[in-house]
């Protein structure tokens, strides 16, 4: 309803409508008064033309009787024979065609007298009246000087003149001519005004119907309504006035005039219906106008609207063309120009969206449609997830910019690759990670080409670089059909290579560790301590000297209430990212003196390692807690030994030098843990303060059947021994492994081979068990 | 008091003759001029007819005099003196006469011979107005300024005395007493009512165009 156009519409109605009611109002009253003045125009007029014949009337006698009175003939005759004289008398009255002559003699009797009288509409007669030869009833007339007098024969109204007839000033008698007030007047009257004429005179205090222009039925009526007139009584529907003529005589004579008022008002009122209907019609058109130009406003607008309706729906094939030139065509254009420039920055945004800025390949959220579209067709397609091998290294050394460069080079190698061979798809996830599909799905085959294609080093500026990947791989639909999936898995067996240090892991199924498991583990691990589920396993290292177990290493198990056992691996790297490792450090070396403490009751004397995390390392009261903690549980610190991954401090050597040094100091024994798999320099391992290197067990597990394993540890051997430093062996699982170490001058040595890791109760009778060879 | 020039003088006094003096007052006292004093003799006495020229002159578009008295059947001179035309009338009496009259002439008529008032005007000039009385008797005149008629008595005996003017107030226009005269008499008169105006014979309108054309 809020439209523009019903607003503009509104305005405009509005507008119009306070117009055409002003102008309605103005005319309206213009028209009533107009009306008024002309009723009071019209009675006024009437009354002035009544009043002005009536007197002229009386004039006309005056002036003829004065004008009779003076003739010699007539005054011959004026007291002669009465024929003589009625003739004579007649004679004059015919010249003005008076209804009434008289004569009168000095003596005040009427000598003569003659009465017109109409028979019908056009005949007439003349008749001596019925006074001739009485006294005149108004003496005091002849003598007043009065010529203007209303007299009354029987019914019969005259404006009388009197004159005297008269010898020098002898007056001989009086001459009388008059004319008689009845519906010939009226009529008269009538035809010149318009208006109904009544005569009423009062008679012996009555009112008396004259005579009326209107032939009425009713004459009592008409008198009435003449007698209402006179008091000002006038009905609604008439226009009406009246006069009073009482200055004869007192007698009291009155002409009342009216008409209907809508017969003088028609003109009017036709006018106005006109006018009514002119403005009706105008109205009509104005509002149609209105309505038109609020709509020719708006209808542009409107499409405008509805476009970007349409653009907003995504779609912008459509345009809009106004033929318009004024602003609203202009904001038409504009329209079309701003949904283009939309449209082009959608599309880049689309293209940011599914591709890679550096490689400009499609990115995760293009490899999500892929797959879904691959899935959905039920297509079989192998899944490769290839990662740049130390591209951090890259980056450290030779700046982002070469790191950058060789992604480039090696994003061209492969889409090189997937143009000329059966490689489908080519997907950048970012930074060093690729994803590789193809239908192809002789495996082997398939990481031969890409090996081959890598092969060649990057030669950038001068430097040779490797592309070395090591590449995940998931088959659809052998181990999921699930896209997702499928790339978690490939993700997963990625991840193996890492640990295992191999370039290609095809997914199996138990590479996995469940994600969602691994969620809840999160979870359940901040209760674990508190619920006690956590407890230690030792598992015992032997010294290959003397068989006998010396030392035993503190490893953390978890029982959880639903997953039963999990394996350290699953949560210590949990604990580590979410800040738990702090409080399950401290557990498990509190709880370790605690059974230090239980088995030296036993009279087992051991040494105790307990594995100390990179994070460990970054507190700030770790070196404290440990102290306290060994001086609470009566622990001498050398009974103690910190094992410390050699990644761990490779991390940030400097601080981590700092506190073990501290440790060192204190007594306590630091042992660097998983040997060899870290990148440690000798010159880092020259600074470390340790007392002894735990040869990781990779090189420990084959050392029966890999040359190359036997190499690498008794040259560990030999290097730890040269810088004075003791050597553990962990991951002997036969005899063969832990007699080559023996031979080797290994000194501690620990494996299933020996013990599994066992808990504190299962291990203490094995360990009295085995304290009879010592003592024997 | 003498009165040497007065037509109604009692100068030539003698045994047979009465000296009758009327006086006309009006009702204050005042003497009036002009009024007509008749004796009529109401025993039957013979008497000389008068022997006055009776003059009804037409001067100034006026009757003047305005009255004038002449005996039963004495000729009338009706004299134009003036420069136009009179057409002078009588009607409504039995002394009806109409003649017209042309500038500087006289017409006579001897025709009166009813003792009457006669009214006379003229048909041209509307206006005008005067009064021809016809009486009985020789003895007929007209008061003087100081109001006095004077009449010469030849016989002696019953008379009626009348004073008559027009506009008198009174009936007939008239005072009438009668009285035997034997010897000087005198009368008074005193009018019990106001005069009417007299005439002025005046033309309303105020044209003289009629003294441009002959």
């Amino acid at each position: 309803m809020k439209s523009l156009q019903n607003k503009i519409f509104l305005f405009f109605v509005l507008l119009l409508l306070m117009v055409q009611a002003i102008a309605f109002w103005t005319l309206y009253n213009g028209n009533k008064n107009q009306e008024t003045a002309e009723i009071n125009n019209r009675l006024t007029t009437a009354k002035t033309i009544f009043t002005e014949l009536f007197n002229r009337r009386l004039d006309y006698l005056t002036a003829f009787a004065e004008t009779a009175a003076k003739d010699y003939g007539l005054k011959q005759v004026f007291n002669d024979d009465t024929r003589s004289l009625l003739v004579a008398l007649n004679n004059h009255r015919k010249r003005i065609d008076a209804d009434l002559a008289m004569t009168i003699s000095a003596e005040g009797i009427i000598t003569g007298q003659l009465q017109q009288y109409f028979l019908d509409g056009s005949r007439n007669k003349i008749k001596q009246g019925s006074e001739r030869g009485t006294q005149f009833r108004f003496t005091d007339w002849l003598e007043s000087g009065q010529s203007a007098h209303l007299y009354i024969i029987d019914d019969a109204i005259y404006q009388l003149s009197l004159s005297p007839v008269s010898v020098g000033n002898k007056t001989l008698g009086w001459i009388a001519f008059g004319f008689q007030i009845d519906q010939r007047l009226a009529t008269e009257f009538m035809n010149i005004t318009n208006l109904t004429t009544d005569f009423i005179l009062k008679y012996d205090g009555m009112w008396r119907l004259i005579a009326s222009s209107m032939e009425s039925k009713n004459p009592a009526k008409e008198l009435i309504f003449s007698e209402n007139v006179i008091q000002g009584i006038i009905p609604e529907e008439y226009i009406a006035t009246h006069s009073l003529i009482t200055e004869f005589d007192g007698q009291e004579f009155g002409v009342v005039m009216y008409g209907l008022r809508a017969n003088f008002v028609a003109l009017l009122q036709e006018q106005w219906w006109r006018f009514l209907m002119l403005a009706a019609l105008t109205l009509f058109v104005s509002l149609t106008s209105a309505y038109l130009i609020a709509a020719s406003i708006s209808k542009p607008i409107k499409r405008l609207v509805s476009q970007a309706k349409v653009i907003a729906s995504g779609d912008y094939q459509q345009t809009v063309t106004l033929k318009d030139n004024n602003e609203i065509g202009q904001l038409a254009d504009e329209f079309n120009q701003m949904q283009v420039a939309v449209l082009q920055r959608e599309e880049a945004i689309r293209h940011y969206g599914n591709h890679d800025p550096l490689t400009d390949l499609p990115n995760r959220n293009a490899l999500n449609k892929i797959l879904k579209k691959y899935t959905q067709q039920q297509q079989s397609f192998v899944l490769l997830h290839l990662n740049l091998s130390r591209l951090k290294d890259v980056n450290d050394t030779l700046g982002h910019d070469v790191g950058d460069e060789v992604i480039k080079e090696l994003a061209c190698r492969l889409k090189a690759l997937c143009q000329t061979t059966h490689f489908k798809q080519l997907i950048h996830l970012g930074a060093d990670e690729f994803i590789l599909l193809t239908d192809h799905l002789e495996v082997d085959d398939t990481v031969g080409q890409i090996q081959a294609e890598l092969d060649p080093n990057f030669d950038y500026q001068g430097i040779s670089l490797q592309l070395q990947t090591r590449i995940g791989i998931a088959i659809s639909p052998e181990h999921s059909s699930d896209a997702k999936t499928l790339v978690q898995m490939a993700d997963t067996a990625l991840h193996h290579t890492r640990d295992t240090s191999k370039l290609v892991q095809v997914y199996q199924s138990d590479l996995d560790v469940n994600t969602v498991e691994r969620l809840n583990l999160i979870n359940d691990l901040k209760r674990a301590i508190p619920a006690g589920e956590l407890e230690l396993h030792f598992q015992p290292k032997m010294c290959l000297k003397t068989h006998i177990v010396t030392h035993v290493e503190a490893l953390v198990r978890w029982q959880h209430p639903h997953l039963g056992m999990v394996p350290p691996d699953n949560f210590i790297n949990i604990a580590e990212q979410t800040g738990q490792i702090k409080a399950l450090t401290r557990w498990v070396f509190t709880t370790a003196l605690a059974q230090f403490n239980t088995w030296k009751t036993l009279g087992i004397h051991l040494n105790i390692a307990v594995n100390i995390s990179a994070e460990n390392l970054k507190e700030a009261d770790f070196y404290q807690f440990i102290c306290q903690s060994l001086t609470n549980a009566n622990v001498p610190p050398e009974r103690v030994t910190l094992e410390v991954t050699e990644s761990s401090v490779v991390e940030d050597p400097e601080s981590a030098i700092k506190v073990l040094s501290e440790f060192k100091k204190h007594g306590m024994k630091i042992s660097i843990d998983d040997y060899g798999t870290g990148y440690s320099s000798l010159a880092q391992l020259k600074q470390l303060p340790v007392h002894e290197l735990k040869i990781d067990k990779s090189f420990v597990q084959r050392l029966e059947h890999d040359v190359d394993d036997q190499i690498i540890v008794r040259s560990t051997i030999e290097l730890a021994h040269n810088m004075g430093l003791y050597v553990v062996a962990e991951g002997i699982e036969d005899e063969y492994s832990l007699t080559w170490l023996a031979e080797h001058g290994c000194e501690l040595a620990q494996g299933y081979f020996i013990s599994r890791p066992k808990p504190a109760d299962e291990l203490t009778s094995w360990l009295l068990d085995q304290k009879t060879p010592e003592v024997s | 008091m003498p009165r040497a020039h007065s037509e109604n003088s009692c100068n030539d006094e003698s045994i047979s003759h009465s000296c009758v003096q009327v006086f006309v007052n009006n009702k204050n006292g005042q003497a009036l001029a002009d009024m007509v004093v008749y004796l009529e003799p109401l025993d039957g006495q013979k008497l000389e007819r008068s022997s006055k020229e009776v003059v009804v002159g037409q001067l100034g578009k006026s009757f003047s005099p305005y009255l004038s008295v002449s005996q039963v059947n004495a000729t009338v001179n009706f004299v134009n003196q003036d420069d136009i035309t009179h057409h002078i009338y009588s009607a409504g009496s039995d002394n009806k006469f109409s003649f017209k009259i042309r500038a500087g002439k006289t017409n006579t008529l001897a025709q009166f011979n009813h003792e009457n008032e006669v009214a006379m005007g003229c048909n041209i000039h509307d206006w005008m107005s005067g009064y021809l009385l016809v009486v009985n008797t020789p003895y007929f005149t007209k008061t003087d300024s100081e109001g006095l008629a004077n009449f010469n008595v030849a016989k002696k005996g019953k008379y009626k005395i009348v004073v008559w003017h027009p506009q008198m107030q009174s009936e007939n226009n008239r005072l009438i007493k009668e009285d035997v005269i034997l010897t000087h008499s005198v009368f008074n008169f005193s009018l019990k009512n106001a005069m009417s105006e007299v005439p002025l014979q005046e033309s309303d309108d105020d044209f003289d165009f009629l003294s441009d054309y002959e």
